[in-house]
């Protein structure tokens, strides 16, 4: 979680595209797989289905924040992005050990079918113990719609650099419809052949914007 | 009649016939600091904190001006008036008015955070309160100062590894000397725009600062590299900043707590370092003067004004001509 926010200030840092290659290619050289792999869905616009409405989530951050629930509303309309103001609100200063990327997916996908009140005291307790930036990425992805000028092309050169495997033939093995919960990154990457097996009726969470 | 009222021309105090920081040609101005929306032009008399007397000289050109110590008390009229540290940028004054009991403070800006080259801010009782509220929301709450100095030494190394020059810009009266005093010269050489150079030079006899050296048309892009250089943001994208060669931009403002104001910037790196109090800074000096009614002059004047009225003060907004810190970049010299 932590390396993977600090990819995303990163490339949210930087206009130039060398740069962003060059923070993705790095990424996914130095996350352990089970990380990048998540990292490649969510850069791919596979998210897991949302957990929460965003109503839900106002609601607590104005109770968290013990703030009037106009005032946070002004502040959300002000900054202009829920995750962001959530983020913002919070002051938190977050602590050593955050959950990796896989876990804390894992557990926002695991939340889905869980009562509101088992939501909300999840939620919260992410809120209070990450770090401002961890914050933010944990409340995107949980809100979908991560916007970070990082096409699907510039992020399969990055991965080609990394994984030295050709760029077209990655993009085609990214192509269609793959879970990290049934596939690794060997196997959705390097050796494809076995990720046709893996496309079970397995219940989906994943969305494609 | 109120001690202090708001009229075309400024803040104004009938008793003694004086402006507050007025926006207007007037006889006897008394001025907060020494920004361009607060000490403006065309008034006969200025009174101000000694600190501002060379920043106003310099800024307005031949002007009749009397400096004041902090909290060194005047009288005009009965009323008597005083300066107090207001922590904002060097020479930075809240005004107090007091007459027949009554107390009155104008803040012009402030902040609670400790600069390293400002008067830090003191808390002035009083009973009405009239205070800026450029970051009056919650969303803004600055991080410590020093992590951000910090970021920025880094930012510059990173820089220098790569020979690539580090153009760093900020406003040319408070934010930029604020930066120079944090800068680590064991980095490399501090190089600076002229408007920066000359208000760095009307405050070095008031501010120790680390050396820096005016660009002038015979500077070469190659001494340049790895090196930093000091300027007004205006200066983003100018055929001066051109001349630079290669430069990776740092850009340092309070504006630049929000990621789509970051992206507007187009800056390489943002930093978010303000001379305004945050939201808890502006809630803490409000509650440390003691205050039953607060006026909000600039910024987020409603949001906070209705919070305020919700938490127990008489809290209204007032119009006034006074910048908040992006427009004061806008109309960066
Ligand atoms: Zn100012």
């Amino acid at each position: 979680m932590r390396r993977f926010a600090a990819l995303i200030e990163t490339l949210d840092g930087t206009n130039k595209t060398t740069k962003k290659v060059a923070a993705l290619t790095q990424y996914f050289k130095e996350a352990p797989k089970v990380d990048a792999l998540w990292a490649v869905a969510l850069l791919s616009h596979r998210r897991p289905s949302r957990p929460v409405t965003t109503t839900l989530m106002r609601t607590w951050a104005a109770e968290l924040t013990k703030l009037p629930e106009w005032l946070f509303e002004e502040s959300y309309h002000i900054v202009g992005d829920l995750a962001e103001t959530i983020a913002l609100l919070v002051q938190k200063e977050g602590t050593a050990s955050p959950p990796s990327l896989k876990d804390c997916i894992e557990e926002i996908i695991a939340l889905k079918p869980k009562t509101e009140e088992e939501k909300k005291r999840y939620i919260l307790h992410q809120w209070k113990t990450l770090s401002h930036l961890e914050r933010f990425v944990f409340n995107k992805i949980l809100t979908g719609g991560f916007r970070i000028g990082v096409s699907q092309k510039l992020m399969t050169r990055a991965l080609s650099k990394a994984v030295r495997v050709d760029e077209t033939i990655l993009a085609h093995r990214l192509m269609g419809q793959w879970s990290p919960q049934t596939t690794t990154f060997d196997q959705l990457l390097l050796h494809p052949i076995l990720k046709i097996k893996f496309l079970s009726p397995i219940p989906f969470f994943w969305h494609t914007l | 009649m109120p001690l202090l009222e708001f009229t075309s021309k400024g803040i104004y105090c009938k008793q003694a016939d004086v402006y507050l920081d007025p926006w207007r040609g007037v006889d006897k101005a008394l001025i907060s600091h020494g920004h361009s929306d607060h000490a403006r032009w065309g008034s006969k008399r200025y009174i101000t904190h000694h600190t501002n007397v060379p920043i106003l000289q310099h800024r307005l050109g031949k002007v009749v001006v009397t400096g004041k110590k902090y909290k060194e008390t005047f009288r005009i009229n009965g009323v008597q008036f005083s300066f107090h540290p207001a922590g904002h940028v060097p020479g930075s004054s809240q005004i107090r008015a007091e007459y027949k009991g009554e107390v009155w403070v104008f803040t012009g800006d402030y902040k609670t955070q400790l600069d390293g080259i400002s008067t830090p801010y003191e808390p002035v009782h009083c009973h009405t309160f009239i205070t800026e509220s450029t970051f009056g929301l919650p969303v803004f709450r600055w991080e410590d100062p020093t992590k951000i100095h910090q970021q920025i030494n880094q930012w510059w190394a990173a820089n220098q590894a790569e020979q690539t020059c580090s153009l760093l810009m900020g406003y040319s009266l408070g934010k930029v000397q604020r930066l120079l005093k944090h800068l680590d010269p064991s980095i490399g050489k501090i190089y600076t725009h002229g408007a920066t150079e000359q208000m760095t030079e009307v405050l070095r006899p008031f501010i120790d600062f680390p050396k820096t050296e005016l660009i002038t048309p015979a500077t070469s892009k190659k001494v340049l590299e790895g090196n930093l250089v000091l300027a007004p943001p205006a200066v983003m994208g100018s055929a001066w900043m051109k001349k630079l060669g290669r430069v990776s931009t740092g850009y340092a403002s309070g504006w630049m707590a929000f990621r789509g104001a970051r992206r507007r910037r187009a800056v390489d790196r943002a930093f978010v370092l303000s001379d305004h109090a945050d939201w808890e800074g502006l809630l803490s000096a409000i509650k440390a003067t003691g205050c039953e009614n607060v006026i909000t002059t600039h910024g987020y004047t409603e949001l906070f004004a209705q919070y305020l009225n919700e938490h127990g003060w008489n809290a209204r907004t007032q119009k006034t001509q006074y910048a908040s810190e992006t427009e004061e970049i806008l109309s960066a010299e």
